[in-house]
């Protein structure tokens, strides 16, 4: 079996303007293990496109890769643009081995924003709760971003207690330890904020706000995934426990009471009482803050179809299927792709998406803003 | 003491000491598809006759499995050409677990690696065994032992696995292999199995004397 590659580039008004075809390469290592599994009804471990290592065994929607547009959940577990026709920006040749795409290009449904904008975040003014930051006394929000944001500032809701003159905020983004809700590593981006005693020292407080030092995309992913989570730090250099900048936060369990934007996700909340060496995590106390950024460039991902077998008249093929997928460049800017990959659904203890085949372009394709990508991966027998 | 191995076209003469290990593949980049492998071992377990070769292909039956799964389709009692190996069409549910399996145990014929004795040329239509040999020790039939599998493993540019099945003959008298075949079962119901075929395959006469076994291996490969 082998499966044609074809990409059609298409005006907005949907005329063709380019079209490559080529024989994909594709079927990696992955897929071979999930026809394993079916066919022996044991299980496997193989990692997911997240790089997480999954123990895959038979369940009712392996090997689903049809998936609803954007962030609709597909098979009922995973959001759409994760599931099906991929595209990237990779180009080092595929090998059995690959678990996901070199450089996936993300799901954006928007155009790049001139400036910040609030993209995601916390705020429950009536509360009036607060945890300390001062000295080595330090506090993170856990979060996942619902979208794809190019992070450049972040806020958290403060007040202080006594004098923070002189006082430095620093807010940093962390990554989170795999298979944990613990901030882990260094910033990834940082910011400061230079702090005096006209912070106000009443409810509900006031937002205090960093320009990153540099820019970082966030990216949406599962709860349970590597670098779906990310953490927000907040500490103060110096201080004591009468002189302290307090961190609001609001306290519920962990149900749907918080404020989301998009599809996001607040998740934990973390504590360290030795400079970030530690921490430790709860979900009851949900710490108010805002990331505010703008869309990364990024195509918007159509749903991906199957469509029915065909016996063309003049083979050859023999026999095929169409998986089709249409990628719409609205985010205001030139986007490349120069690979093509395909995800589908794998049960361990959940469903997970993990890469199936992955292609490289012989030359890459530009998207132009408002253009449409048409992706057709077309699996065929010929005996 | 000089030993003679018969041969016949198309094949490789064997050492009369220990099993040759197959480490390449026969596809192109970009195919997936299978190598089968069948060899025949006399009654001290030596392999004297051997036969390596590209599958034909999978049949539109496979084709239309895969489609139906990754569509996670409930009911495709209405998929076109998706027909058993009876010839019966039946429907194929994704809300089951044992979907395509072919780990048919011992005694089982009606799914796993299959071999038959007909000859007719492969088509993509294909969904059963031209002429099936079935189970058993009467004549022309062959015992079938459960079915094993080597798990996937890969190499800079191809992953496999391997399903391999043995075929023994207590029937007394020869009994000719000419066709192999990979059927998967999907199951429905308590006790209640539709049978599929994925891969057929037509090979040279391969006689398989009384007390001696035949072994079939179809690796299943992806080639980048």
């Amino acid at each position: 079996m082998q499966t044609l590659l074809t990409l059609r580039r298409l005006s907005p008004q949907g005329h063709l303007l380019e079209q490559r075809r080529q024989l994909s390469r594709s079927f990696v290592r992955n897929f071979i293990e999930l026809l394993y599994v079916n066919m022996t009804q044991a299980g496997v471990t193989i990692s997911d496109v997240f790089g997480q290592s999954r123990s895959v065994s038979v369940g009712y929607s392996n090997l689903v890769t049809a998936a609803p547009p954007a962030r609709g959940l597909g098979g009922g577990y995973i959001p759409g643009d994760l599931l099906g026709i991929q595209v990237g920006s990779g180009n080092t040749p595929p090998t059995p081995a690959d678990v996901a795409l070199e450089a996936r290009i993300p799901h954006v449904d928007g155009a790049i924003e001139a400036g910040d904008v609030f993209k995601e975040g916390f705020y429950y003014p009536s509360v009036t709760s607060s945890t300390q930051l001062y000295g080595n006394n330090w506090a993170a929000a856990v979060f996942m971003v619902g979208q794809a944001v190019r992070a450049y500032k972040a806020r958290i809701r403060g007040l202080r207690l006594g004098s923070v003159a002189g006082r430095t905020l620093t807010l940093g983004i962390r990554a989170v330890a795999a298979g944990t809700y613990l901030p882990t590593g260094a910033d990834i981006i940082a910011g400061t904020l230079a702090l005096d005693d006209t912070i106000t020292t009443v409810q509900p407080g006031q937002w205090l706000e960093v320009t990153f030092g540099g820019q970082t995309t966030l990216h949406p992913g599962l709860a349970d995934c590597p670098g779906a989570l990310y953490a927000l730090v907040g500490r103060i250099d110096g201080g004591d426990g009468s002189n302290y900048l307090r961190w609001r936060y609001y306290t519920s369990g962990s149900d749907g009471s918080y404020t989301r934007y998009r599809e996001g996700q607040y998740t934990r909340y973390c504590t360290s009482g030795n400079g970030g060496s530690s921490w430790t995590d709860s979900d009851y106390h949900q710490m108010e803050f805002q990331i505010l950024g703008r869309y990364p460039p990024g195509l918007l991902y159509g749903g991906s179809s199957l469509e029915l077998i065909e016996e063309p008249a003049v083979p050859p093929p023999d026999q095929r299927f169409t998986m089709r997928r249409y990628f719409s460049n609205v985010c205001g800017q030139a986007v490349t792709v120069s690979e093509i990959g395909l995800h589908i659904m794998a049960y361990s203890t959940s469903y997970y998406p993990h890469l199936a085949a992955r292609d490289v372009l012989g030359a890459p394709v530009v998207v132009n803003s408002g253009e449409i990508l048409e992706v057709i991966y077309q699996p065929q027998i010929n005996v | 003491m000089k030993v003679e191995i018969k041969t016949t076209p198309g094949m490789e003469a064997i050492p009369t000491a220990g099993v040759v290990k197959i480490n390449k593949t026969l596809l192109s980049p970009g195919e997936l598809g299978a190598v089968l492998e069948v060899m025949l071992r006399n009654r001290q377990g030596v392999v004297t006759h051997r036969q390596v070769k590209k599958a034909e292909s999978f049949v539109g039956q496979f084709l239309r499995l895969l489609f139906a799964f990754m569509m996670q389709g409930n009911e495709f009692s209405a998929l076109p050409g998706l027909y058993m190996t009876d010839g019966g069409i039946h429907s194929v549910k994704y809300t089951v677990t044992e979907r395509m399996a072919a780990n048919a145990p011992l005694s089982n014929d009606s799914y796993g690696i299959q071999v038959g004795s007909g000859s007719a040329a492969v088509t993509v239509g294909d969904y059963a065994l031209a002429t099936k040999i079935a189970h058993g020790v009467g004549a022309g039939q062959l015992q079938h032992s459960a079915m094993t599998f080597g798990a996937p493993a890969s190499d800079a540019t191809l992953s496999q696995f391997t399903l391999t099945r043995d075929f023994s003959n207590g029937s007394g008298g020869n009994v000719t292999v000419r066709e192999t075949g990979l059927v998967l079962v999907h199951k429905y119901g308590n006790n209640a199995f539709a049978y599929f075929l994925a891969l057929r395959d037509v090979i040279a006469d391969m006689v398989v004397p009384n007390g001696e076994t035949l072994t079939v291996n179809y690796r299943i490969q992806a080639v980048v």
